[in-house]
């Protein structure tokens, strides 16, 4: 037999095959026998078809993404501030103590001065 | 979808016969298939809520019976050769004492032969005049995989079939 007569045969041939008898009762019975518990009908308003959830998943990665990047920005912003701040309180301590610095030689030079032309005064 | 018990039952009648028919061509036993294709129907109706319409209902039900007759097949090694010799006794009532009988009854051994790949896609594209491309999404297979089988099978069975048909010109 050739290819193309098998393919024949076969498309003649290979009709379904009645159920037998009583089938379909004995799937009523079976289903009577062993309550299904559905979920309730609120709930099944909620269900998605597989179909439905193909748009679902991409939605849902995305939206994790922009809430992971938009967390990660704030944090970082957050602790550039924190770094700007405590960097700014360095250096005003460190402008504060060289003005002391300053204003204590200074005082000593004006006193150093005061000293000297007083004793210039007393030689003359 | 949502349907009462009467509902249930029209449904069950329409598609039992392409159930049943699938299951009996793959696993070869009429004890073991309607056992399968019971299991199905009763899945269904567990399934109902995530099933849109008559076309899915109907792509779900080929899907199902394919797995589950391939599963009940692989749990129980049935040899299917050997069951299928009385398959057509039961079903033709008497006519398989004609030679189209005879004929058609090894028709179905020789499909029962083959390897379970290749016989499933037989099933569900002569029996359900399905498309390689519908077959292939049924199965979640590639194209190109589900057309091999099919030249498989169909070159397995000519093969098969001229050796038959030899030996029933003898008798």
């Amino acid at each position: 037999m050739s290819e193309n007569e098998v393919d024949m045969e076969l498309k003649r041939k290979m009709r379904r095959v009645a159920a037998p008898d009583g089938f379909a009762e004995a799937v009523m019975g079976r289903v009577a026998a062993s309550p299904v518990r559905r979920r309730p009908m609120a709930l099944r308003r909620f269900t998605l078809s597989p179909r439905r959830m193909a748009w679902l998943w991409p939605a849902l990665v995305s939206a994790m993404l922009l809430a992971v990047g938009v967390t990660s920005y704030a944090v970082h912003r957050q602790r550039r501030l924190e770094l700007a701040a405590e960097t700014q309180a360095r250096f005003d301590v460190a402008m504060r103590i060289t003005s002391r610095t300053l204003m204590r030689v200074s005082e000593e030079v004006t006193r150093a001065g005061v000293k000297r032309s007083d004793s210039e005064d007393s030689e003359k | 979808m949502r349907l009462n018990d009467f509902e249930f039952r029209r449904l069950v009648e329409e598609h039992q016969s392409m159930v049943f028919s699938i299951a009996l061509r793959l696993v070869g036993d009429h004890g073991l298939a309607e056992e399968v294709a019971q299991d199905c129907l009763v899945e269904l109706y567990r399934s109902l809520d995530r099933l849109e319409s008559e076309d899915h209902v109907r792509f779900w039900l080929r899907r199902v019976a394919v797995h589950r007759a391939t599963d009940a097949l692989r749990r129980r090694a049935v040899r299917p050769e050997g069951r299928a010799e009385c398959w057509g006794e039961e079903h033709d009532g008497g006519s398989s004492m004609t030679s189209s009988g005879a004929l058609e009854r090894r028709m179905e051994t020789v499909l029962l032969s083959l390897p379970e790949a290749a016989r499933v896609v037989i099933v569900l594209r002569y029996q359900e005049d399905m498309r390689s491309d519908e077959i292939a999404t049924l199965l979640g297979q590639p194209v190109a995989t589900v057309k091999s089988n099919l030249q498989r099978g169909l070159g397995l069975m000519r093969k098969k079939a001229d050796v038959m048909l030899r030996e029933f010109v003898r008798e």
